[in-house]
């Protein structure tokens, strides 16, 4: 192999890992850190797993137990407490390590400590802790996942329907303003999305609909729609118009023409094109602070909870949920990037 | 050593779909080669290893004598003639022409003469200054045929060039194709599934099948002396009629024997065939070599079942215990479906091996 | 008859989608519009404007807005044709790497904004990689930085999240263009820079500007991440005033005004600044 072939390949390599670096160790750690504990949040250096157990030391000392926890950084027992309650010692337990046990079984445990020298126990972590409290002190965290998704169907149902049409039209006919159409659409979309917000509230409260799901997804439609026409004409165009023609000659009407055999076959790529939909509305936070801050979604929750706590594990927590149907979108998404992006000219 | 030589050329894809086969081929100066095969037989792969699209796996391809594998296709002095023509569509007609010569570093006036002579032997001179959407396919072609004739290559490689062209601009097109050839001399491959364009275009065509060459010749020796059951099925329209026979001995005599007829051989390799004793093999005739004749002379009756008239001649579809004949004639025109006809055959027939597709000689 | 319900077919398509866009969105941006020319006493009058650009704070927005805006699309622009280009070859495990690449695309600006906290805190796990690695002795305190490298800052943040979106884009115009075009280029002499910058790019254009027009109405309107990471007011950025009037300062008597003309202020300028884009890309000849 010569030397340029050599110098290509190793390039194209390097490129390839760093695409990887960049993408997945932040997630990696993301993730991680949505795993650890408030104790190993603070500890640093820290290693890059999250533990899974803790090694816990007791000795009882000047009638209190002393708790010690096992660094493995340092090696050694470090005190983190001392107390005769054993309810603070339950709560710090909970609080600082993930663990959870009861009073009883810590009581039993450590007993011993008292007459015959230190206790040594290990304890598993609870590795799901902080999904668990972010759900307990958000209290309608599920809630507001239900409503993410229903703000999300409409936005879909509203953006696929009107936006597919407008999309089929410029496909498949011609008509006035056809080419000052897709730029018209771009308009919309420069206007920003909160402006929009702010006197729509007022129209939202005199329909009632304000709070509520379907309001925010009229918003959030607005710039889907246009986005979801652009795309479904390049899905249109991709479709051949002889597979229609054919149709129509069999005896078929336009409009069953475009039921029985256009639709199943832009199917594929329409539910690529309602992913952008979903996101618009999954992703969003601040209009649903405006237009809907007494029935949060999933996204203004975490957004808030990100304001007001200092435990950043906790949002972690909050936002890997978040994240999980990013996944799910660019999984789909990667295969129709053809259809859905090949023929959107301005 | 030819002009080009591939040796032993191999090409697969992913380590294991074999497209090009240990293939083996020496192309002389100014010659009009035709690489003529079913899709996916290797035809358009092996043009484009030479041309440096594709990479080489095995093998090698040496032009005047020198390796051109694992150059920069820009290096190997060849041009190219593509199926879509390729005419960048964001440049006039002229800068079409003219990049090639201004990658290689030409002065500006001797661009302008050689983009005028290609031209006006594209006959686009008209058009130099158009933008490529502006034209209609013929002439997109004609544009794809000046670019290449500007750069003066060594060697000319065309991947279907006349096959996105209808019908009569085809013919045309080949024509001209022919006539450039003829003036230039220049060294040309010609990729095409079309038999009839590569008849009329070459001086020697090269019939490919599953990545393998299965025979090399004039056009007339590939219609009339083919070595594969193969080349007899793949030229020729209709193709050559496959009638299983049994040979047999009597006498001195060799026999062809099948249930509805038998015939005596005698052109020389009834030799050949006697070692084929008791043996089925596979008689080829083309249709053209099957005769109408009268009630004496006929090896076998049988029922017209279609005609198809073709002007010229006529196709006739007869049937032969359960198989179905095609063949040709310029004599009989006004024959009805199930009439009785007497059929002979003359001394052009082949025979091949039944296992291996071989003719037998 | 038939005849004339086919010349209306059309229309009937587009009739839904306009008639929603004259209700949900002409109507709030006339109102915007309307609020920002009036006074408190609504009656017509500059006041809002004044006081718009007599912010301290204006200008730093204008900047920052400016200035993302024309780094971070020339930055995505060039990293997402490179990636576009690499992920149009095939190899073994392209549509795996596709995948990877794709995830920060779809991921929501509030995730994005822990993932990278997470990151760049004194404590996050950036400076616990680097220490581990021994790069650096102390932890660096990244989210004290401010003014320019602050900026700069963002516009990574912004650019590992909506590379991904360009790049499908460009990707989708690659896997579309005949591949005849750049095998001539080839064969004709061009060296693979040359057929990039000579062949590519040029039949490219329409795609190129389509994702560069849609990038640079987006980085326009950038404020989410600057809140997320720095909080209200550390990198100002002009729809970050809208924000800003929205949910920290809502009860001022002029926030809501305010806000609206703020958004108009931002919509002209993005109005702008994509028209002269289009004219400097002068969109010859549509292909």
């Amino acid at each position: 192999m010569s030397t340029k072939k050599i110098m290509a390949k190793t390039t194209f390599y390097i490129i390839i890992v760093t695409v990887l670096i960049a993408v997945l160790l932040p997630f990696f750690f993301f993730v991680s850190s949505s795993l650890y504990s408030s104790y190993e949040v603070y500890q640093f250096p820290r290693s890059f797993l999250p533990k899974m157990s803790f090694d816990i030391m007791v000795t009882w000392e000047d009638d209190m137990y002393q708790l010690h926890v096992y660094d493995d950084e340092d090696d050694f027992y470090e005190l983190m407490i001392y107390t005769s309650n054993i309810d603070d010692f339950r709560i710090f337990l909970k609080r600082e390590l993930s663990i959870q046990l009861t009073n009883e079984e810590i009581e039993s445990d450590f007993s011993a400590s008292k007459t015959g020298g230190p206790v040594y126990e290990t304890y598993k972590k609870d590795l799901l802790y902080n999904f668990k409290t972010f759900f307990s002190i958000t209290n309608n965290a599920d809630k507001a996942i239900l409503n993410s998704v229903i703000a999300a169907g409409w936005t879909i149902l509203i953006s696929l329907t009107l936006g597919s049409m407008a999309g089929y039209a410029v496909a498949r006919y011609g008509f006035a303003g056809k080419n000052k159409l897709n730029l018209s659409l771009l308009l919309v979309r420069m206007f920003p999305a909160v402006a929009i917000a702010i006197p729509m509230l007022v129209y939202l409260i005199k329909m009632g609909l304000n709070n509520t799901m379907f309001g925010l997804a009229i918003v959030y439609s607005v710039g889907n729609i246009a986005l979801t026409a652009w795309i479904t004409s390049s899905i249109f165009q991709g479709i051949n118009v002889e597979l229609e023609e054919a149709s129509v000659v069999f005896g078929a009407s336009r409009f069953q023409t475009f039921l029985k055999i256009t639709l199943p076959l832009a199917f594929p790529g329409m539910v690529a094109c309602s992913m952008y939909a979903f996101l618009g509305a999954w992703n969003d936070s601040i209009t649903a602070l405006i237009l809907s801050s007494n029935n949060p979604t999933l996204s203004l929750l975490i957004y808030k909870a990100l304001g007001m706590s200092g435990t950043i594990q906790l949002s972690a927590a909050g936002a890997v949920i978040l994240i999980i149907p990013a996944l799910v979108f660019t999984f789909i998404i990667k295969n129709y990037i053809n259809q859905l992006w090949g023929d959107v000219k301005l | 050593m030819a002009f080009l030589e591939l040796m032993n050329l191999t090409k697969k894809y992913q380590g294991k779909i074999l497209a090009v086969d240990n293939m083996s081929l020496g192309i002389n100066e100014n010659e009009f080669l035709v690489l003529l095969g079913p899709s996916g037989c290797g035809k358009t792969t092996t043009m484009r290893m030479i041309a440096g699209l594709e990479e080489v796996t095995e093998g090698d391809i040496v032009l005047e004598g020198k390796s051109i594998k694992g150059l920069q296709p820009k290096n190997r002095g060849v041009s190219m003639i593509f199926q879509s023509y390729a005419v960048w569509p964001h440049m006039t007609v002229y800068q079409n022409i003219a990049y090639a010569l201004k990658l290689r570093k030409m002065s500006k006036e001797d661009i302008k003469k050689r983009v005028q002579k290609a031209a006006e032997m594209a006959n686009i001179t008209e058009y130099l200054e158009r933008s490529p959407n502006q034209l209609s396919g013929g002439q997109r072609q004609r544009v794809a045929v000046a670019r290449a004739l500007a750069v003066e290559p060594k060697l000319f490689l065309m991947d279907e060039p006349l096959s996105n062209l209808d019908a009569k601009l085809r013919i045309t097109m080949r024509t001209e194709l022919k006539k450039v050839h003829e003036e230039l001399g220049s060294t040309t491959i010609f990729v095409t599934h079309d038999q009839s364009e590569a008849m009329s275009l070459a001086d020697r065509i090269v019939v490919m099948n599953k990545g393998t060459i299965e025979q090399i010749g004039t056009p007339n020796e590939i219609y009339h002396n083919c070595e594969s059951m193969f080349v007899a099925n793949f030229i020729g329209s209709p193709p050559t009629n496959f009638i299983d026979v049994t040979i047999e001995l009597e006498d001195k005599r060799v026999i062809a024997k099948h249930e509805a007829f038998q015939f005596n051989i005698t052109t020389h390799i009834k030799e050949t065939l006697k070692s084929y004793e008791g043996k089925k093999v596979v008689l080829g005739v083309r249709p053209e070599n099957f005769t109408v004749t009268d009630e004496e002379k006929k090896l076998f009756k049988s029922k017209v079942q279609f005609m198809e008239p073709q002007g010229s001649h006529t196709i006739a579809v007869i049937g032969l215990s359960g198989q179905q004949l095609k063949i040709v004639s310029t004599k009989i025109f006004d024959v009805k479906v199930g009439q009785q006809l007497n059929i002979g055959i003359n001394q052009k027939y082949f025979f091949f091996d039944k296992e291996s597709g071989e003719r037998i000689r | 008859m038939k005849r004339r319900i086919k010349k209306w077919t059309p229309y009937f398509l587009l009739a839904p989608a306009l008639i929603y866009y004259g209700f949900f969105w002409i109507r709030p941006v006339i109102r915007a519009f309307y609020e920002s020319f009036t006074n408190l006493e609504g009656k017509m009058s500059l006041i809002n404007y004044i006081e718009v650009l007599n912010e301290p704070v204006f200008k730093e927005a204008f900047t920052n807005s400016m200035l993302f805006a024309v780094v971070s699309v020339i930055l995505q622009f060039v990293l997402a044709f490179m990636l576009a280009l690499l992920l149009n070859k095939k190899f073994k495990g392209v549509k795996l790497l596709l995948f990877i690449a794709l995830i920060p695309m779809a991921v929501p600006p509030t995730a994005v904004a822990i993932l990278w906290r997470t990151g760049f805190s004194t404590y996050g796990w950036v400076n616990n990689l680097l220490m581990h690695i021994n790069l650096i002795e102390q932890p660096i305190l990244w989210m004290t930085a401010d003014g320019t490298s602050a900026l700069m800052f963002l516009i990574l943040i912004d650019t590992w999240t909506v590379l991904p979106s360009v790049m499908i884009i460009l990707l989708a115009g690659l896997q579309n263009m005949h591949k005849e075009y750049e095998e001539a280029g080839y064969v004709f002499g061009a060296s693979k820079w040359q057929v990039t910058k000579d062949i590519v790019i040029p039949i490219l254009k329409p795609t190129i500007v389509t994702a560069v027009i849609l990038r640079l109405i987006a980085a326009m309107q950038i404020w989410m991440i600057s809140v997320m990471m720095f909080g209200f007011g550390r990198v100002p950025f002009l729809v970050e005033r809208i924000a800003y009037y929205t949910d920290i300062v809502p009860m001022l008597e002029n926030s809501y005004k305010m806000s609206l003309t703020y958004s108009v202020v931002v919509t002209v300028i993005v109005l702008t600044s994509v028209t002269i884009y289009l004219k400097f890309s002068n969109r010859q000849r549509r292909i």
